[in-house]
């Protein structure tokens, strides 16, 4: 019974929204006709829907300029598919290439910097030299012993990447390692290096793995015989 | 066996119909491809509807312009998901239920917090009353256009205490005379459910404004 009762409902339902087909429609208004429970519930339906209608007809005013004005905005920063255009998104290429030529124009300026330091080997008593030879360097140092000593101004010169230099009377030998095949790099390099350095006139290879840097030997003082003791 | 012809009139309407249908294809076809203008067009074409759903829902002209504006936005962001392009409508009336419905839930659950709130810095004889009031404010007071202002807040809330699938229902298909299969497409059913739902919609309605009727 109740089943029937709200069936009867649904169906009124529909006639009041004016959704049920044809044949049902006919079947329903016939019924209302002699049935007054059925024109009761349909009264009752068709109130409230009533209600609602005036209710629906009453929007308050909405400002819609201004909607669009701020809707346009906010959608200039969107893109289909979700990616927001952001700040980085938008600028972000044009700044990585401004860094990459900051960081280009910073490497070249040190470059230039370092190659300006080595190239002036003249300048001071420490100095560094630029072997000819790929990777390798040159130090040339004073050292006072030799240069005021019976060995007259020949300076040390050394290969930090060598083992110890041996000195012989008025020469320095330079040796590498046998693994190292790099005696005539070391040659042309002690050759760069010592035209800087006074008295150094030669540089000889003397064995396979070493070259000689020879220097000729300064008249010794001649001491008066009465300083003797 | 006889079929009726459509008369002229009737002719001339399905056809401005499907010229009407045509162009919004191609404007979401053109807002798809990032046309923002295509899109913006949609917008206004949409817009009122939207509004106006979200605020029977909200219950709150700020709260529902706002919602609208993030729908649309959502929308624009999300229109490479749209599958059928003839579709728009539905898709769009979707999102905004869907943030509507959020943005209740949120609502409920910080006016539960203060709710809390209050009655425990007062009386516990406070509360029904407080309750009444949160909820007799939902229509703010430019907002009550009816000449029976009181009526207006009690379809309010009376429309707030239905289940969701109801409210959404009667909303959109029996305030807001969306189609039926529009709704069916936006609440995820059939089109008897959307039926169904409205008519037990109505029915509570008639048991919660009964004293108004």
């Amino acid at each position: 019974m109740k089943n029937d009762t709200q069936h009867l409902e649904f169906l009124i339902s529909q006639y009041v929204d004016g959704t049920l087909d044809a044949a049902s429609k006919k079947s329903l208004e016939q019924r209302m006709v002699v049935d007054p429970d059925s024109r009761a519930a349909y009264q009752e339906q068709r109130e409230v829907q009533d209600v609602l209608d005036d209710w629906g007809n009453r929007l308050p005013w909405i400002n819609w300029e201004k909607f669009d004005a701020e809707l346009t905005h906010r959608l200039e920063k969107e893109t289909v598919g979700g990616q927001r255009i952001t700040f980085w998104r938008s600028w972000g290429k044009a700044m990585a290439v401004a860094a990459s030529l900051l960081v280009a124009v910073g490497v070249g300026y040190v470059w230039r910097g370092i190659s300006a330091s080595v190239n002036d080997t003249n300048s001071a008593a420490a100095q560094v030299a630029k072997a000819s030879a790929p990777s390798q360097s040159v130090t040339v140092e004073e050292n006072a012993a030799l240069s005021q000593g019976m060995h007259g101004s020949l300076r040390r010169v050394e290969f930090p990447e060598f083992p110890k230099s041996t000195e012989t009377a008025g020469n320095v030998q330079f040796s590498v390692p046998p693994d190292v095949a790099a005696t005539e790099s070391l040659k042309q390099a002690v050759e760069m290096s010592l035209p800087k350095v006074a008295n150094a006139n030669s540089v000889v290879q003397t064995q396979p793995n070493a070259v000689t840097a020879e220097a000729p030997e300064k008249p010794r003082r001649e001491v008066p015989p009465d300083h003797f003791p | 066996m006889s079929q009726r012809l459509p008369n002229d009139s009737q002719a001339q309407g399905a056809v401005q119909q499907a010229m009407a249908a045509a162009q919004e294809l191609a404007l979401v076809l053109a807002a798809k491809s990032g046309d923002r203008g295509a899109f913006g067009k949609l917008a206004q074409q949409y817009q009122r509807q939207c509004a106006a759903v979200a605020l029977r829902l909200l219950g709150n002209t700020h709260d529902a312009a706002e919602l609208v504006q993030d729908a649309l936005v959502k929308a624009y962001r999300s229109l490479d998901q749209l599958q059928q392009s003839e579709r728009f409508g539905p898709w769009l009336m979707r999102i905004v239920t869907n943030l509507a419905l959020n943005y209740r839930r949120s609502r409920g659950r910080r006016q539960a917090l203060s709710l809390e709130q209050t009655s425990a810095g007062a009386n516990g004889d406070d509360g029904e009353d407080l309750r009444s009031s949160v909820a007799g404010s939902t229509l703010d007071a430019p907002e009550k256009p009816l000449a029976n202002a009181e009526l207006g807040d009690a379809i309010q809330i009376a429309i707030d205490e239905l289940p969701e699938k109801q409210r959404l229902a009667l909303v959109m298909f029996a305030v807001e005379k969306m189609p039926q299969k529009d709704v069916a497409e936006v609440l995820n059913c059939s089109v008897e459910a959307v039926k169904w739902h409205v008519f037990m919609a109505r029915k509570q309605l008639k048991k919660s404004l009964g004293t108004y009727m």
